[in-house]
């Protein structure tokens, strides 16, 4: 009895020492944007997607219906309404997939929403830095940004 | 005692003599095309994929025994499906080097080779150096087209035609009809694919990203959608590349009911903005599952989601 035992033993050993996969941390923390700035629920639509290659960032358009037809028409000029969301984030490769990049740490929020006074169009640009979403003060650089988020064209979907 | 163990022994080694005789042909058909690769490349792939992903493959005393010789047999039959180096002009340009990359992927997750093969063949094992060089060669193929123009022509040929404005939405072989609600939903990640040139956005229905607050992923719960859309890369002389021609959106749906057979997730691909369905017979389900089995341990999906 002790020897049969022993044998259930080591069969059972034998079939239980397999290689064990530690269990993975599947969310990508670095890229996710902090809840508190609620991006899928902004009810925006994604516009298109956008890379640097010399930076290594990537980027992804969102806006609003009037911001998305906009875009889908490759109109590149301020329309009232408008308002789109432009994230970017430093790259780094996927784990998963010899041969990608991914999104990894969130570098950046840039909004802009048309808007008017007195049948001026006003532009209001705002840039948040980081994780934390820090509000940048200086706005060299700000046009070139603008200009650079009007001109985007929508990705072609079926 | 002793008398039921020498009849127990008596019936083990009669059915083990019995076994033997039970033999499906293991037959090595002509090589019509070899891969060709640098001397150092092609041998690793001979010392570690050729025995079951070639037509050359070289039997070992211990694999012609019974029941080692059924299992060495389906994988050979299995194996050779999928990937035939022998038969490498069989597979269009792209393809082949998209078969590359998913061996070497398969490689990287410890999918290949079968655990069970090396085990017995040794010399079967990828150590890291080999792995660095194989993954040196396909980064070598890796081509940069700035200022393709014949991207962008592609891409304002799409523009300019009516492709998919049918009514009726195209329906894959397992019965999976194109959900063009996808536009409407929130991303899981997007991804660069230097490996084939495409910009990629992975978009997920409410379920998918409700699952992903709630880090309730693996499993992913019934009703997921992820609809993965891919495009040419489209790269401009300072490093800007966006999204050129749409190649292809792609469908992953869990249903642990409908889509049993196939792990709990349907799978469906329609390509070009014709939105073609992709696969010729049904059993196209079954390169889909290949090519996610790396990834069993996350519910067969690869892509990392973003919090959002």
């Amino acid at each position: 009895m002790k020897s049969h035992s022993t044998i259930c033993i080591a069969v059972l050993f034998l079939f239980s020492c397999g290689p064990t996969k530690q269990k993975e941390e599947l969310i990508n923390t670095k890229a996710s944007i902090p809840e508190t700035f609620d991006i899928s629920g902004k009810n925006l639509k994604v516009i298109t997607t956008m890379l640097n290659r010399y930076d290594s960032t990537t980027s992804l358009l969102y806006g609003n219906e009037i911001a998305y037809q906009s875009a889908m028409q490759h109109l590149k000029k301020p329309s009232l309404g408008e308002k789109f969301t432009l994230i970017t984030w430093k790259q780094q490769s996927d784990k998963h997939w010899f041969g990608a990049n991914i999104p990894g740490d969130l570098l950046a929020v840039e909004i802009l929403e048309v808007g008017n006074n007195q049948q001026k169009t006003e532009l209001h640009y705002r840039k948040l830095l980081g994780k934390s979403l820090t509000p940048v003060t200086d706005t060299l650089g700000a046009s070139d940004r603008v200009n650079f988020i009007i001109s985007q064209e929508a990705s072609l979907t079926p | 005692m002793k008398k039921i163990i020498i009849i127990s022994a008596l019936v083990l080694g009669g059915v083990f003599a019995i076994m033997q005789l039970f033999r499906p042909k293991i037959e090595n058909p002509p090589v019509t095309h070899d891969f060709t690769a640098p001397p150092q490349v092609k041998s690793i792939l001979v010392r570690a994929c050729y025995d079951c992903h070639s037509n050359e493959t070289n039997l070992r005393w211990y694999d012609q025994i019974q029941p080692i010789y059924s299992t060495v047999s389906n994988h050979i039959k299995d194996g050779r499906k999928v990937l035939n180096f022998s038969e490498w002009d069989k597979l269009a340009k792209p393809d082949q080097k998209a078969k590359l990359w998913e061996s070497v992927n398969q490689i990287e997750q410890g999918a290949m080779p079968i655990a069970s093969y090396s085990f017995v063949h040794q010399d079967s094992h990828v150590s890291a150096q080999d792995l660095s060089i194989l993954k040196n060669y396909l980064q070598g193929m890796v081509k940069r087209d700035i200022g393709d123009t014949s991207k962008l022509n592609d891409l304002q040929k799409q523009y300019h035609s009516n492709a998919g404005s049918d009514e009726t939405l195209p329906k894959s072989l397992n019965g999976i009809t194109y959900i063009p609600d996808y536009k409407n939903w929130q991303i899981i990640s997007t991804s660069e694919r230097f490996d084939n040139g495409t910009l990629r956005i992975i978009y997920g229905n409410d379920i998918a990203v409700k699952a992903v607050r709630s880090h309730n992923i693996n499993p992913w719960p019934d009703g997921t959608i992820f609809a993965k859309a891919a495009w040419d890369e489209l790269e401009d002389k300072d490093g800007n590349v966006k999204t050129g021609a749409f190649k292809q959106v792609e469908y992953m749906i869990k249903d642990s009911k409908r889509f049993s057979k196939t792990n709990g997730w349907g799978f469906a691909r329609f390509k070009t903005p014709k939105l073609v369905p992709y696969g010729k017979t049904i059993l196209f389900t079954q390169e889909c599952i290949n090519c996610h089995k790396p990834m069993s341990d996350n519910d067969l999906v690869f892509t990392f989601p973003i919090k959002n």
